[in-house]
């Protein structure tokens, strides 16, 4: 990964294509993260956030079976890789550390 | 991070400022688009899990629509209460993408990546955004997406923060 850790639409992404379990592709993805936020997501804005991951090594993706109720093409399904989890790792463990002992009241234990 | 995705509005909002801020998905309009969609989506997979039977092999089906239509209608008959009108049929034909788009998206998206990404936009095109905003804006919107998905795009989007969270 690069010296900036994972942004937060990249989390999202990195959750949804986690949560599918190797079957989720462009559509799924967008409808995963709009179904757990309740909040619509730009489906060019996915794509982006796809392609930039796969760059950084983050997740990899494959080809489906051409399937005939899409015109015999095939979809790409989306899969973690090992620095993508460890990515997903540290995010987690930097939001904990942040929330440890703080109550979003504000008071502090 | 904590508190999920800060909610500014639809992300289409930021996009576009005609459009109202909030799409109440309890409106009529939208409800009868996810209703279009879902009739759709049904229709198609009733075809796909081979309940259609007597329609002929499946690149037929698709290469004739003509014998889809009728084979669905033998098929819905103990559901549907009058025959499929042209109206009816109109829902259930996929919207075509037009030219141009998917040519902008063939020049924007690398060619490894261009088959499925066309499909893609297709569905969503179809079961989405045409149902959801009609096909001139919804060929807007497919030029809009396939131009944010861009790098250079992406990159001011989220350098100025246009985008919200996105």
């Amino acid at each position: 990964m690069g010296r900036k850790g994972l942004g937060e639409f990249e989390t999202s992404v990195l959750l949804a294509i986690v949560s599918l379990q190797g079957r989720g592709y462009g559509v799924t993805i967008a409808d995963e993260i709009e179904r757990r936020t309740g909040k619509p997501v730009s489906f060019g804005a996915v794509y982006a956030t796809l392609d930039r991951l796969q760059k950084k090594g983050l997740i990899s993706s494959e080809l489906g079976e051409p399937t005939p109720e899409r015109g015999g093409k095939p979809k790409r399904f989306y899969r973690i890789e090992a620095p993508g989890e460890r990515a997903l790792r540290e995010a987690q463990t930097a939001v904990e550390r942040m929330w440890a002992g703080v109550s979003p009241t504000g008071a502090v234990a | 991070m904590g508190g999920g995705i800060p909610y500014g509005g639809s992300s289409m909002t930021h996009q576009f400022p005609w459009v109202p801020c909030r799409i109440n998905r309890g409106h009529p309009f939208w409800v009868s688009a996810v209703q279009r969609k879902r009739a759709r989506v049904a229709a198609r997979n009733l075809y796909v899990h081979g309940h259609i039977s007597d329609a002929g092999p499946v690149d037929d089906v698709i290469e004739n629509w003509d014998r889809f239509v009728q084979a669905s209608q033998r098929a819905l008959a103990g559901d549907v209460v009058r025959p499929l009108t042209e109206a009816d049929l109109a829902v259930l034909r996929p919207a075509q993408v037009p030219v141009f788009c998917e040519w902008l998206l063939c020049l924007a998206v690398e060619p490894e990546f261009q088959d499925d990404r066309l499909a893609d936009y297709q569905e969503q095109f179809a079961d989405l955004w045409v149902p959801k905003f009609g096909p001139r804006f919804a060929a807007v919107m497919y030029v809009w997406h396939v131009l944010r998905q861009s790098r250079l795009i992406d990159w001011l989007i989220r350098a100025f923060g246009w985008g919200g969270s996105l």
